[in-house]
This record gives structure tokens, sequence and C-alpha cells, in this order.
């Protein structure tokens, strides 16, 4: 296994980084809100690709969000968003 | 809220199967379909909660994604009352208590009469009743304006009457008729004579001529203000002393002392409960009695009846057309028995004190009172002596 490619960015986000524009609304990249260590909100995810109490997986377009915690639960979720709850210990972005 | 809202739009919870279930879980969100309670126990097997309406969609979604779905369980409003659906008896029940209370609800139960003072509200219900309004009509059939004229036609003393109907409550607002003042009779040849015997205190002559003065003693049926007035001519004038009749008014006090009797036997009648007692129970259904348990017929020949009603009202304090009534009959004898003097005495004294506050009016008071008991043929007389101040004036025709 060799190195992973970087990422390219897109040429709305480089636009946005260009113009000093926020990035979630013109190029639509995932927007994380963490409340405490309890609750927290994805906006803009491209849906679940793992769902357990230990470990939910989340799309993000070109990321991966690999959320860890205990007791976690999908409470809400739609096509632009979604809310975990539960005992988050970690969040990693792949 | 969220919760009873869930619970009136009724919800599933589901079972899906099949390699990717997480696939199920991105369509629905994309595709506008609420999920919650989502748990995943095992690998390709996911639990979730959806509305009821949803279902068919997910259903749909579900087979796009390749997964089965198998109903665990159904909550809600909707599923509570589809399990009635075959009951026919409880449906038919239903539509007969509807159609009850839409039909009950337009009779009349309670008349509230409000805005009387003078006139007791018992006599506008019983001229009410007389026009055939009492609790049980039918209020839709009401012609309450004619009603209503009919009532002030029936009662001088009403100016006003309004009839309104609130569902089952009948509501008649009355406005009454401003009493006319007493004309003061300016006619006629009256004087002003002693009621009682006393000694003049002071004396008030509004029309007439004062004959009494402070410190006179006078006996009942005296004049104090006569009606006959005299006008003295000029001094060392030749034209006669001139007199005209007119309606005496004037008001006269005076020391009085008045002496009451009461009396009382020393032996009185007491009851003997033998019992023997009876209970009747009677229901009370819109002014009709309805025997449900006893016999009224009574064989004896004395006794008492104590009545107890339970009667529902409603939070405003009005009385419902329906009431439980218990009568019971206690058959007593009577013996005679020797009465307490003492407080036979205490009685007889209030009685007396009772009467000479009456005797005396608003305007006169008592100053002193003394009482002396005697026991006399059997009987304990008791009588009052007090000493008052009064009004004594009285109107009286002249002679």
């Amino acid at each position: 296994m060799g190195v992973p490619k970087p990422r390219r960015p897109s040429l709305l986000e480089r636009t946005a980084k260009l113009l000093d524009l926020p990035a979630d609304s013109l190029a639509g990249l995932p927007r994380l809100e963490l409340i405490g260590d309890g609750e927290l909100r994805i906006e803009n995810h491209k849906g679940i690709l793992a769902y357990g109490e230990e470990e939910i997986h989340v799309s993000g377009g070109g990321f991966l969000f690999q959320i860890a915690g205990s007791g976690l639960e999908l409470r809400a979720m739609t096509g632009a968003e979604l809310l975990i709850t539960g005992k988050i210990r970690q969040i990693q972005l792949t | 809220m969220r919760r009873l809202m869930n619970y009136l739009r009724g919800m599933a919870r589901l079972l899906v199967s099949g390699p990717f279930p997480e696939r199920l879980m991105n369509l629905c969100a994309q595709q506008g379909v609420e999920f919650w309670g989502v748990e995943w126990p095992e690998a390709h097997v996911l639990r979730l909660t959806v509305r009821r309406k949803d279902l068919a969609e997910l259903r749909r979604l579900a087979e796009k994604a390749g997964c089965q779905v198998e109903v665990e369980g159904r909550r809600g409003l909707p599923d509570f009352l589809l399990r009635f659906r075959s009951r026919y008896l409880f449906l038919i029940g239903l539509a007969f208590s509807l159609c009850a209370v839409a039909v009950l609800s337009h009779f009349v139960l309670t008349i509230q009469v409000t805005g009387n003072q003078r006139v007791p509200a018992a006599v506008i219900l019983s001229q009410l009743r007389q026009l055939g309004v009492k609790p049980g009509v039918f209020g839709p059939a009401l012609d309450r304006q004619q009603l209503a004229q009919e009532v002030m036609l029936g009662l001088e003393d009403l100016a006003w009457v309004g009839i309104n109907l609130h569902g089952t409550r009948l509501e008649v607002i009355v406005r009454e008729t401003i009493p006319t003042p007493e004309p003061v009779d300016e006619s006629g040849y009256y004087d002003i004579v002693a009621e009682a015997d006393g000694i003049i205190t002071r004396v008030e002559a509004e029309q007439g001529q004062a004959v009494v003065q402070a410190g006179d003693t006078v006996l009942a049926g005296e004049t104090l203000i006569s009606g006959l007035v005299s006008i003295e001519p000029p001094q060392y004038s030749d034209v006669p002393v001139e007199y005209y009749q007119t309606h005496a008014r004037g008001r006269v006090w005076a020391r009085t002392w008045r002496t009451l009797t009461a009396s009382i036997p020393v032996r009185a009648a007491v009851k003997d409960y033998t019992g023997e007692q009876k209970t009747t129970w009677t229901l009370e259904l819109l002014g009709r009695r309805i025997e449900i348990f006893g016999n009224s017929s009574i064989s004896w020949p004395l006794y008492d009846k104590i009545t107890s009603v339970r009667q529902p009202f409603l939070p405003d304090g009005s009385a419902l057309p329906i009431a439980l009534r218990r009568e019971t009959c206690r058959a007593y004898e009577t013996r005679l028995t020797d009465v307490d003097l003492s407080a036979a005495q205490s009685l007889l004294e209030e009685q007396l004190s009772a009467r000479l506050e009456q005797l005396l009016g608003e305007d006169g008071q008592a100053e002193s009172v003394q009482f002396r008991a005697r026991v006399e043929n059997e009987r304990l007389l008791v009588t009052l002596q007090g000493e008052c101040r009064e009004e004594i004036g009285q109107e009286q025709p002249a002679a």
C-alpha cells in the first residue's frame, strides 16, 4: 500500500477560497457542527456507509467521516442533513 | 409534541434485511421519507421506525435497494381505530351515541334566571312552566321572543325579558320595573295622635299645629299634632281668628313604658321514636318522580319524614334536572313531660325582646328592660316591662 494520493480541490472550492466565500455554500462541501461530545450535525452529507453503536461512517463526497464513540444513534436524517447523538469520542476524516 | 403528532399520524416499526441496508437509509433521506429509532442488530439487518403513510414508499425504495421489509409492529391512532373496523356492534353503538349527543344536546336541561332582585326566581320559573318551558323541552322549538312577551304580560314587575338558548342551558335575563314612589297624600283632614301613653321628649311638626310640647304627658289616642290650623289676626284687629283644615304630618318622640306578656305550658309533649322506619328512594328526572325502591304508604299516625336529595351540579353552579331523593319515615309516639323552666323562660324572654324591638321600629330604642316570671294555671307567664324612647305619632282621620 502506498501513500494515498492527496485530494485535488475542485474548481468551486478553489473559487471559494480565492473569493473568500464560504465553501460549504458555494462548493457544497460538508459542514460538521459538534456540540460538546453528545451531538454532531453534518450538513451536505452524501449518505451513510456504515452504521453501528460504536462507529458510524458518513460519506462527504470526497471525504469519509468516521465517527467513533459509544451509544451512537442516528437521530434524524434528511437528504442534506443528519444528526448523530451519543457519546462521541473521535471524528476521523479520511 | 412530536410524540403526540407521531401517535396521531401512526407509525410502523420495521425490520429491513439485505446486503446493504444503509443504502435504504440514504434513499429514504433523499426521497424525504422520515425515519428514526435506527438500530443495527446484525451486520445486514436494520431496524427503524417510519410514519404509517410512508410505508408504501419505503417498500418501493427497499425493493430498489434489494432489501426485504418486515413490519414488526404498528402504533398510533389510525391503527388503534382500524382495530374496530370489524366490530360492527361497537360502531353501531358509537354512531348511536353520537346521534344521541347531537339530538339530546338540543333539549333544555337547566333554566337560569338572572337580573331579578324583587321578583323571586321561583315566580319567574313558575310563569315559564305555565307557558310550557321547563327542563326537558326541545330548545329550538321555543319561540323565545313570544315567550319573553308572554312572561312580561304575566308578571307586572318585569320591564324587560330576554331569553337566550346556550346549548342545554336556557338563560332568562330580566329587568325589573322601577317602583313608583308612594305619593304624599296632601288631601283630607288628619290629626297625628299618640300611639301609646308617654312623656313627650321632642315634637317635629311638618304640617298642622302642634298641641303638645316636650315634657307633656299624653295618653294613647290623644292628639299630638292637630290638622286644624288657626290663623291669628293682627293685634287689635277686628278680624276673627280663622281656621283651616289640613293633613297633619310630623313626628313626635316620647318616653314610653311597654308591658308585654308571653306564656308557655309547663308540660309539653315530646317524641319517643318506636324504632319503626321506612325508606323510599325516588328518582326525579325532568320534573317527574319515579319511585325506584320502597313503598311510600305509611300506616303510623305520627311520624317524622327526613328527606335527603343528591343532585349533580354543573361547574357554574346550576343544577341538572336529575336528582336522587331518599325519604325516611320514622314512627314516634308522644309523651308528656315537664319542661325545663329556666330554658322556657329564656325562650320567652327572647320572644318578648323581639316583639318589643318590632313594636319600637327602627327609630325607637329600649332604655331598660325587666322580666318577671311566674307559673299560673300550669303555664309559665313571663312579663316584660321596658322603658323606651320611640316615635309615637300616628295619622288618624280627624273627627
